[in-house]
C-alpha cells in the first residue's frame, strides 16, 4: 500500500502542500487537476525524481521519502512517452531489464506491439510509441506505474480504444496505478478513485460517482460535470424535472445548445438564475417552464 | 545557498576551474588598464596614432555595415520572398565566400587589379598594355571586408525572413501596399532585430581581422596590438590597447545579444502554416542579377584569381608543401576534437547540475567569440609564459618555454576564441532532447555519465559531426592567433598565405589558400547535408 503524508513542496509562486492520501494494491487512481494544481510535481515526488520538503511517503511501510528513484522500482509513463529515438522497440523495452526473453515476448504481446520489435520509434504512430513506453515500465515488474497525462498526445477516435486497453493492461499486472490527466473522461474510465487538486490542495478524493454525486464545492463540481447552483445548492442535469406540476415557475429567457445539455437563464419571482437542463428537456425562450429539484 | 554548493560534484569543480581559466587572461587587461599611467609608449601612442586607429576602425565599420546591407540583407530578402531559376542554388552560394578568409580575399582582389592580374592579362590580349588599378586604400578594403563578411548577415536575415515575415508581407499585401511600401513600411521595421544582430556580427569578425588590414596596410587596433607587442615590445601598453579594444566588442556582443532577444519578440505570426514562395514577377528581373552580383564578386572573381596565380606557380608543390597541409590538417583537427570535448564536457555538467548558476556559466564562456584574436593571444601569451618559467625554475629544468613550444598555449587560445562554435551547435541538440529522456534514465538507475554516454551522445551524432566540421574549418583559415601563439618554427596554411603574400609572393601563396578555400567548400557542402542549411 502506498501511503502519502502530510507531503509539502515549495517554489517561487506555486505551493504544494499537505497532500495525504492511501492507494491500495491494485488500485487505480486519477490525479486530476487545471495546469500549475501540482498534480505532475506530486508525481514526480511519488517516483522520486524530485524531493518534498514536508511530509512522508511509505511504501508497504517502507520509506521512500528520500529513497533514490531506481531503489523504488517505478514504471513511469512520461506525457511525451520519453522513448530513446537511436534505439529500437525491443532495444527501448530491454535496455534496463535483464529479463529473460520470455518475459519479454509476454510484455510484447500484452501490450499488442508482436512485430513490432525492430522497428525504430520514429516508424510507429502515436499510440504504438504509447504502449512501448508502458511495456517498458512494466518489463520493471514495478511496484507501482505512474503515468503522466498518457493520453494527450492521442487524437480522440484513438484515445477511446488506448485507454480501454490500457485499463486492462494495468488491471491484469495487479500493481497499483496513478494517472495524471486534466481530462475528466480519461480520470472516469480508467480510475477506481479520483482525487482533485487544485493550486497545490488535495480538494476531494473519492470514487468518481461518490465525486459526481457529492462534490464538495463548485470547484469539484465543475470539473467533474456540468452544473448548476440552485437555492446554495448543487444541481446536475439530472437532478431537474421539468414537470407541468412543477414546484418552481418561471420564464425561459435565453436558451444555449451546449452539445450534451442546454444552457438556460430563467427569470424567476425573486432573481434570474443559470441551469443546465437534459437535452430531452428543452424549452424555448420565453416558454414558461415548471420543474422540481430531485 | 551554501547548503546547496556543498552538495557541489566533482565534474561541477571541473567546469568551475575551466571557467577560471577561460577567464583568467581577461583579468590581465584590467590590471593594465588600471596600471602605471606613465608608460612612455603608452602616451605615445594616445598622442600620435590611437586617434587614427579609432577613426579607422570606425570608419571600416561605417563602410562594411553599409554594403553588407546591399550585397546580404537584400539577396536574403529576395530570396526569401521569390523563386527563381538557380535561387535555391544561391542560397547555399552567398554562404560561400565565408569560406575565403578576408586576408586571402584582400590578396585576390589587390592582385586582380594588378599588372600582372587577371583583368590586366585579359586587357593586355586585347592590345591595352600596362592596365592597373591602384587599390590599396581603405574604401577598398572596406569592400574586400564587406565580400568576406556578408555572409553573416545574409545567414541570419534569410534565416529571420523564412521563419517571420512572410505572413505580414501577405497581410500588407491585402492592405493594397505596393513592393516598395512594403519593404520600407513593414520588412525593414520588423526585421532590424535581424538586421542588428547579423552586423554586429560582421563587425566583430572586422575587428578580429589582422591580415586584411595589414596588407592594405590601414592601422587599425588589431594591427596596431601587433606593432606595439612585437616592434617595441610593450606588452603593457598593447595590453591597455587591447582592453579598449574588448570594451568596443563587448558593446557590440551586448546589441547582438538584445537583438537576438527581440526577434524572439517580433516574430509573433503562427508557424504553423508554411507560406509558399512568389513565383518572381518579369518586372523584377534584375533582382536576379542582384542576387547573382555578392556571388560572383565575392566567391566566383577571387577564387578564379587565386587559381590563375597557383598555375603559375606549379613548382611551388613539393614534399614541403604536403608538409603543410599535414601540419595544419593536424593542428585544425586536434584543436577542434579538443575544443569539441570541453564543449561537451560543460554541456554534459550544464544538463546535470542542479547548480543554476553553473548553466549560467557555461553561456558566459561562449562570449570568448566576441573577442578579437589579438586581444586573447596577448591574454595568453604572458601568462603561458610565467607558468613555463615557473615550472622551469620550480622543478630546476631547463625546458624554456615549453607551454608555448608544444603548442598548448596556442591549443587553450582557440578553445577561447572557438567554444562558442562547438557549444552552441552541441546545445541547441541537446536541449532537443526532453528532460524527460534523463528522468526516464534515472528511473532506471542510469547515473548522468552512463545516461549521456548511453542515451545522450548517440542522438548528438550529426550535431558532434556538424560542430567538428565548423570548428576546423574556422581553426583551418585562423590568422591572428596562430601568428602570435604558434610554436617557433611551425607554420599553417592560413599563417604561410599571410607571410607569402606579405613578401609580394603572391603566386605562391595561392596554392596554401586554395586548399583553405577548397576545405571551406567542402565543408560547407557536408554541412548543408548534415544540418541541411
Amino acid at each position: 500500500m502506498l501511503q502519502l503524508k502530510n507531503i509539502g513542496k515549495t517554489y517561487p509562486g506555486f505551493n504544494l502542500s499537505d497532500i495525504t492520501f492511501n492507494l491500495e494494491k491494485g488500485e487505480i487512481l486519477g490525479l486530476v487537476g487545471e495546469s500549475g494544481s501540482g498534480k505532475s510535481t506530486l508525481l514526480r515526488i511519488i517516483a522520486g525524481l524530485e524531493y518534498s520538503h514536508s511530509g512522508s511517503i511509505l511504501f508497504h511501510q517502507e520509506d521512500w521519502t528520500i529513497l533514490e528513484p531506481q531503489l523504488r522500482k517505478i514504471g513511469f509513463v512520461f506525457q511525451d512517452y520519453a522513448l530513446f529515438p537511436h534505439l529500437s522497440v525491443i532495444e527501448n523495452i530491454t535496455i534496463a531489464a535483464s529479463a529473460d526473453s520470455k518475459k519479454v515476448e509476454e510484455i510484447i504481446q500484452i501490450v499488442d506491439l508482436v512485430g513490432f520489435q525492430d522497428k525504430m520509434i520514429h516508424q510507429l504512430s502515436g499510440g504504438q510509441q504509447q504502449r512501448v513506453a508502458i511495456a517498458r515500465a512494466l518489463m520493471m515488474n514495478p511496484n507501482l506505474m505512474l503515468l503522466d497525462e498518457p493520453f494527450s498526445n492521442l487524437d480522440t477516435m484513438l484515445k477511446a480504444s488506448v485507454r480501454k486497453q490500457i485499463k486492462q493492461i494495468l488491471k491484469n499486472n495487479g500493481c497499483s496505478s496513478i494517472i495524471v490527466t486534466h481530462d475528466l473522461e480519461d480520470a472516469y474510465e480508467m480510475a477506481d478513485k479520483i482525487a482533485i487538486l487544485k493550486h497545490g490542495k488535495l480538494i476531494q478524493l473519492d470514487t468518481p460517482q461518490k465525486l459526481y454525486s457529492d462534490p464538495v464545492n463548485e470547484y469539484v463540481a465543475g470539473m467533474t460535470g456540468v452544473y448548476s447552483v440552485f437555492k446554495g445548492q448543487i444541481i446536475r442535469p439530472e437532478d431537474i424535472e421539468v414537470t407541468q406540476n412543477g414546484k418552481y415557475k418561471g420564464v425561459v429567457k435565453s436558451r444555449a445548445f451546449k452539445g450534451s445539455h442546454y444552457q438556460i437563464h430563467v427569470e424567476l419571482q425573486e432573481d434570474v438564475i443559470k441551469l443546465n437542463l437534459g437535452t430531452w428537456q428543452v424549452k424555448n425562450e420565453g416558454d414558461y417552464i415548471n420543474f422540481n429539484i430531485k | 545557498m551554501f547548503e546547496k554548493i556543498k552538495h557541489i560534484t566533482l565534474k561541477e569543480v571541473g567546469l568551475i576551474v575551466l571557467a577560471l581559466l577561460l577567464f583568467y587572461p581577461f583579468t590581465l587587461l584590467l590590471q593594465a588598464f588600471l596600471g602605471s599611467a606613465d608608460d612612455s609608449i603608452w602616451l605615445h601612442l594616445k598622442q600620435t596614432v590611437l586617434a587614427d586607429y579609432i577613426y579607422n576602425s570606425l570608419l571600416l565599420i561605417f563602410y562594411v555595415a553599409i554594403l553588407c546591407f546591399f550585397l546580404g540583407f537584400l539577396p536574403a530578402w529576395y530570396l526569401s520572398n521569390y523563386t527563381f531559376r538557380g535561387a535555391r542554388f544561391l542560397s547555399w552560394a552567398l554562404i560561400l565566400p565565408l569560406t575565403i578568409p578576408s586576408y586571402i580575399m584582400a590578396y585576390a582582389y589587390v592582385g586582380f587589379f594588378d599588372l600582372t592580374g587577371i583583368l590586366s592579362t585579359v586587357l593586355r590580349w586585347f592590345g591595352i598594355d600596362g592596365f592597373h588599378l591602384d587599390v590599396i586604400q581603405t574604401s577598398v578594403l572596406g569592400l574586400v571586408l564587406a565580400f568576406s563578411l556578408f555572409p553573416y548577415l545574409f545567414i541570419i536575415s534569410k534565416a529571420y525572413f523564412e521563419s517571420a515575415t512572410r505572413r505580414y508581407v501577405q497581410a500588407a499585401k491585402t492592405l493594397g501596399l505596393n513592393s516598395f511600401e512594403i519593404f520600407f513600411k513593414v520588412i525593414l521595421p520588423l526585421s532590424r532585430p535581424a538586421l542588428v544582430a547579423g552586423l554586429s556580427l560582421v563587425i566583430m569578425e572586422l575587428l578580429n581581422d589582422y591580415g586584411a588590414v595589414k596588407y592594405f596596410g590601414v592601422p587599425t587596433f588589431t594591427t596596431g596590438i601587433f606593432k606595439v607587442w612585437f616592434a617595441y615590445g610593450d606588452h603593457l601598453a598593447a595590453l591597455k590597447l587591447a582592453f579598449y579594444l574588448l570594451i568596443i566588442a563587448l558593446v557590440i556582443l551586448f546589441i547582438e545579444r538584445r537583438s537576438r532577444q527581440q526577434m524572439k519578440f517580433t516574430d509573433t505570426a503562427s508557424q504553423s502554416q508554411v507560406l509558399q514562395k512568389e513565383k518572381l514577377p518579369a518586372s523584377k528581373k534584375w533582382i536576379i542579377i542582384w542576387c547573382w552580383f555578392p556571388f560572383v564578386l565575392a566567391f566566383v572573381l577571387p577564387l578564379i584569381q587565386l587559381i590563375f596565380w597557383a598555375l603559375n606557380a606549379l613548382d611551388y608543390i613539393d614534399y614541403s608543401f604536403f608538409v603543410l597541409i599535414w601540419d595544419s590538417f593536424l593542428t585544425a583537427s586536434v584543436a577542434a576534437l579538443f575544443v569539441l570535448l570541453i564543449a561537451l564536457f560543460v554541456n554534459y555538467v550544464a544538463r546535470f547540475s542542479r547548480q543554476v548558476f553553473l548553466k549560467k556559466l557555461s553561456n558566459y564562456l561562449t562570449l570568448g567569440y566576441a573577442i578579437p584574436g589579438a586581444i586573447i593571444a596577448v591574454c595568453v601569451l604572458l601568462p603561458f609564459t610565467k607558468w613555463s618559467i615557473n615550472f622551469n625554475n620550480f622543478f630546476d629544468l631547463k625546458w624554456g618555454l615549453f607551454l608555448n613550444q608544444l603548442g598548448f598555449t596556442l591549443v587553450f587560445a582557440y578553445l577561447m576564441r572557438f567554444f562558442a562554435v562547438g557549444y552552441n551547435g552541441i546545445e541547441a541538440s541537446m536541449q532537443s532532447i526532453s528532460a524527460t529522456i534523463d528522468d526516464s534514465a534515472k528511473l532506471f538507475g542510469f547515473k548522468a555519465l552512463k545516461t549521456m554516454i548511453k542515451i545522450i551522445l548517440p542522438n548528438l551524432k550529426p550535431a558532434i559531426v556538424a560542430s567538428f566540421l565548423m570548428l576546423f574549418i574556422d581553426l583551418l583559415k585562423e590568422l591572428p592567433l596562430t601568428l602570435i601563439l604558434r610554436p617557433f618554427n611551425f607554420d599553417t596554411l592560413a599563417t604561410k598565405t599571410f607571410e607569402l603574400a606579405g613578401d609580394e609572393m603572391l603566386e605562391e601563396s595561392a596554392w596554401s589558400a586554395l586548399i583553405i578555400v577548397g576545405l571551406g567548400c567542402t565543408v560547407s557542402f557536408f554541412l548543408k547535408k548534415v544540418i541541411k542549411l
